[in-house]
């Protein structure tokens, strides 16, 4: 886990890559990577790459980035883990190759050397990375098929620069801030910004599991080389089986504890991390008995059914590892927050308790830990494994006669307001004939007619549109596995978690230098347990595949299970609103998204310059006293 | 590839966009393309593998050639469109002939969404290609097109343009012997007063306390000149200010050789070719960075691209700084030189012989 970042003058005109910008960018990350550092420039000056290392793989200074290809042809800067490098190792050494480090990055490089962009399908882990090809001038850009690192990239029509993160990106000075309205309107929309969209126009995300190559003409469009989607594809339905389960569950986190350092845990009382910790101690007992597990706790929920503590302490106990639990006050939330704004990459409502159960493990001494995200995603945690197949079938007849879904929001929005109508539930019918429709009504901070008295319309009719047309919304729509269990596990994976969960695990844990493991998120898993998911209901199967205890199988959903809802509340100070909406203003603000609308009309509309009107969307947000929270996973779900 | 190019003007035209059109279309034919051309203004002679067809002068005399075109037998592999405001007609030809095709863009026209038409039109372009960055960027705020299909072919030079001596015959036909000449080449068009002029003549009274021997040489016309020389008047600086109205392309050389700096404080610019120019007569050139502008003269040593604020300080250390030795330096104006250009056409071609056909119905 590292930061990269490259610069790439690719046009002829183009000035070459600048010395003091690479630096810029790269020292903005330098959380990401405080154990090494190192630049390299092409021959012909033309290509720069940089790289800030964690080191966690071959911790001696020969694994350090950028690093050469053994030809001397190929380059390489990488962020990530590669759980499988082992075994491909090994088919390097067949073939003859004397590698030179023990790391990960050089068997990448190497496998790169020998099969091209097929390389990537044939890694198992998660990666964002830049290869430069010093023949051919070209520079590849790949990252990991579920999108668990982030790897950002802008095009001026001239340089090609890439970063782990946007705030690095902008922080080289040289790329233009105008403004991304479908970012904007899909913070408003989600909580998060959707990919492959930021708050800048000219920063995307590589799609996840594709790659972009980078010639002479600049970056072609992204090409896939293993999709979220054709996971999901399964072949033939098998039933359910705990011996498979637990197998894929072992070998997946028999591989996520790769590592030349420790590697430990976030421990809640839920089945997620617990079956974590279950799965460590099966593989190896003492190596669970070394293990770190580190739980949250919140002085508010002493002695209450909301302290998971207690319970955390008997998990550890009866595996047998060593059990750490930081309290957490609001003195420290509010001390904090200047602290978790800046460190926020992109806008979000989410990610707190990542912050601060990796500021508890890098307290601990931790470099890696392993958090349970993901189970929910995989194994039909959720309530909308339940609801939305549900509405589906009521909705969607309804929702096709014209006419109706608009004059039943317009009734329910005119008589419904004094009566404590939620303005998602008056778009019911509206929205809830498609998938996506039902998804937006399922995990929608706001629905975009609300938008219409927050936004500029043209802002936000620019936003929709490119939403619209460029692939967020129409992926819902189309790229669905027809089964509805699986359908819902991959919106929830391909959306919720991809553009918030692990997005923000990412920032909240490269603040502190922690690399944050996902053994709930991983292509092998997925294989095996996608043929499954038609029959699963909930995630009592995955409880009992991995022996947990009953007391956690049938521990209650406790909804807002932290108080940091709460504390947010209190720091944007406004009680008369959801803390959700409070703090999407409060965010917003910070990241002084600006709600004018063209976005056209020269240094008017940049975002987060200098000088800019901070706040200004925090005054046009309407009350919100009919606001229809979010299920209770955004200041909870982080925390696996 | 056979190749059919609607284009305002090329060969025979005046201006930024006809020179622009005419290299790149000298650049099609040097990569073994055919090219038959149909302009709407504009009479010249074109190279070999280049067939311009007569100018048509007006929008329906044009649309009529165009759909005259359109039912002959001839077949094209690629329809060219040069400018924003034939998009209907280029998407048109393109499903005719059942093949892709490309826009260019030059500026201002490119900037803002069209109408549902041309913007449902520009969503089928296979390949767009803008004249500078910021155009670009400007573009696909609002077309809804993947970054990766517009591309950056900026302007070129034309070689006459080099650096020499003051021609003695200007500075006594305009009086400007002794004096340090500050100049603009451009349009003077009341609905496109975005060039800046009236900027410059708005610092003259203060810049000619420290430089009492500067004058403003403004190039160009228009219908917006009397209301420039109106300002002139009001600000008491007549007498600094030479309107020499519109110069002939081929006595453009030595009027940017008389100058001690080019300044065009422009805001609306998709690149500005002028600056080019007058770079390559070693003229140091100053702009602002709001615009297509930067990109000239950020490239180039001679360049000077500014915000607003700092124009008066810039005009005053230009007119402070040593004549420039342009010839003798490596100022950066080669990459802009045309076998640069037509090397970045041929790559643009350059296994794209035939661009994804993206004949859908786009959005």
């Amino acid at each position: 886990m590292c930061g990269l970042n490259l610069i790439y003058a690719y046009h002829a005109v183009a000035p070459q890559p600048s010395e003091g910008e690479l630096l810029r960018t790269r020292d903005h990350m330098r959380t990401r990577g405080p154990d090494d550092q190192g630049t390299w420039f092409s021959a012909d000056g033309r290509c720069a790459f940089a790289h800030r290392r964690l080191a966690i793989i071959d911790l001696d200074h020969r694994a350090a980035q950028p690093m050469a290809s053994l030809c001397g042809r190929y380059m390489i800067t990488f962020n990530g883990e590669i759980y499988n490098y082992r075994e491909l190792r090994e088919e390097l050494l067949h073939d003859g190759l004397k590698l030179r480090t023990e790391s990960d990055t050089e068997v990448l490089l190497e496998l790169f050397v020998k099969h091209g962009p097929a390389a990537f399908s044939r890694l198992i882990g998660m990666f964002a990375l830049a290869i430069r090809d010093e023949r051919e001038k070209t520079v590849w850009l790949a990252r990991d098929t579920y999108g668990i690192k982030p790897l950002y990239y802008a095009d001026d029509g001239w340089t090609l620069r890439a970063a782990s993160q946007v705030k690095a990106l902008i922080a080289g000075g040289a790329i233009s801030s105008t403004p991304e309205p479908a970012g904007i309107v899909g913070f408003y929309l989600w909580g998060a910004v959707p990919e492959p969209f930021t708050l800048y126009q000219e920063i995307r995300l590589v799609p996840p599991g594709h790659f972009v190559k980078v010639g002479a003409l600049g970056p072609e469009i992204p090409a896939p080389f293993l999709t979220l989607e054709s996971l999901y594809q399964v072949g033939e339905a098998s039933n359910l089986a705990k011996a498979t389960i637990r197998e894929a569950v072992l070998d997946s986190v028999r591989r996520h504890l790769i590592a030349d350092v420790p590697v430990g845990l976030f421990l809640s009382a839920g089945i997620d991390s617990s079956a974590l910790l279950s799965a460590i101690h099966t593989l190896d007992t003492e190596r669970a008995g070394a293990t770190t597990a580190v739980t949250l706790s919140f002085s508010e929920y002493s002695n209450s059914l909301y302290d998971e503590a207690p319970l955390a302490k008997a998990i550890a106990a009866q595996y047998g590892a060593q059990h750490l639990v930081r309290k957490v006050d609001e003195n420290e939330f509010h001390a904090d927050l200047p602290a978790i704004l800046e460190a926020m990459d992109q806008p979000s409502i989410d990610g707190i308790n990542t912050w601060f159960v990796s500021k508890a493990a890098n307290e601990a001494g931790l470099k890696v830990v392993l958090s349970g995200v993901g189970g929910d995603e995989l194994f039909a945690g959720y309530p909308s494994f339940r609801q939305l197949p549900r509405w589906r079938a009521w909705l969607t007849l309804p929702a096709r006669i014209p006419g109706l879904g608009l004059a039943s929001q317009a009734l329910l929005r005119g008589v419904g307001s004094g009566m404590g109508i939620s303005p998602k539930l008056a778009g019911l019918l509206r929205h809830g004939g498609t998938w996506a429709g039902l998804y937006l009504l399922r995990r929608g901070l706001f629905l975009p007619h609300d938008l219409k008295t927050l936004l500029d319309p043209e802002l936000l009719a620019r936003g929709l549109h490119r939403l619209s047309n460029q692939g967020v919304m129409s992926k819902i729509q189309c790229d669905m596995p027809q089964n509805p269990i699986a359908r819902v596990s991959f919106m929830e994976s391909a959306f919720y978690m991809r553009n918030q969960l692990l997005r923000d695990a990412d920032w909240a844990s490269m603040a502190h230098s922690l690399e944050l493991r996902t053994p709930l998120v991983d292509i092998e898993l997925l294989r095996k347990i996608a043929p499954m998911q038609h029959a699963l209901s909930n995630k009592s199967m995955f409880a009992d595949a991995m022996d947990l205890r009953s007391e956690i199988r049938d521990r209650p959903k406790t909804g807002f299970t932290t108080p940091i809802g709460r504390w947010i509340g209190s720091a944007v100070q406004d009680n008369t609103e959801h803390w959700a909406r409070s703090w999407a203003r409060r965010v917003a603000g910070e990241f002084r998204i600006s709600a004018g609308s063209r976005g056209d009309t020269p240094h008017s509309h940049e975002v987060g310059k200098k000088g800019g009107e901070r706040g200004e969307v925090a005054a046009s947000i309407p009350d919100s006293s009919s606001f229809t929270p979010r299920r209770a996973g955004a200041a909870t779900k982080d925390l696996k | 590839m056979n190749i059919l190019a609607l284009v305002t003007d090329a060969f025979g035209g005046f201006g930024g966009i006809a020179a622009y059109n005419r290299h790149f279309l000298r650049g099609m034919a040097a990569a073994g393309h055919t090219v038959t051309v149909l302009p709407l203004d504009g009479v010249g002679t074109t190279p070999p593998a280049i067939r311009q067809f007569a100018p048509k002068r007006s929008k329906p005399a044009y649309t009529l050639a165009v759909l005259s075109m359109l039912i002959t037998k001839e077949h094209f592999d690629l329809v060219w469109c040069g400018h924003m405001g034939l998009v209907p007609l280029a998407r048109l030809a393109a499903m005719r002939y059942h093949c892709p095709w490309w826009l260019q863009i030059h500026g201002i026209d490119a900037w803002d969404s069209p109408g549902k038409i041309k913007r449902r039109a520009v969503a089928t372009a296979a390949r767009v290609t803008a004249v500078s960055r910021y155009t670009r960027r400007r573009f696909l705020a609002w077309a809804s097109l993947a970054p990766e299909q517009v591309r950056v072919l900026p302007n070129t030079v034309d070689t006459r343009f080099t650096p020499g001596p003051k021609p003695r015959e200007l500075l006594d036909r305009y009086g400007l012997f002794g004096k340090r000449v500050l100049l603009t080449v451009g349009r003077i068009s009341a609905s496109e007063s975005y060039k800046g002029h009236e900027r410059v003549i708005q610092i003259l009274p203060e810049l000619l306390l420290d430089h009492p021997d500067a004058v403003y040489v403004i190039a160009g016309d228009g219908n917006g000149r009397p209301a420039l020389e109106r300002l002139a008047e009001r600000l008491g600086v007549t007498a600094a200010c030479r309107f020499i109205g519109r110069v002939d392309e081929t006595d453009l050389v030595e009027h940017y050789r008389m100058a001690d700096v080019f300044i065009m404080p422009s805001t609306g610019e998709g690149f500005g070719i002028v600056y080019l120019e007058a770079m390559a007569c070693g003229i140091p050139a100053i702009g602002l960075d709001c615009d297509g502008s930067a990109d000239p003269l950020q490239a180039c040593a001679l360049g000077r691209a500014v915000s607003l604020e700092n124009l008066f300080a810039q005009i005053e250390a230009s007119l402070a700084e040593r004549p420039y030795e342009a010839a003798s330096l490596d100022n950066g104006l080669d990459k802009f030189a045309i076998p640069v250009f037509d090397d970045q056409v041929r790559i643009l071609f350059g296994g794209h012989d035939r661009p994804a056909d993206s004949t859908g119905t786009g959005a």
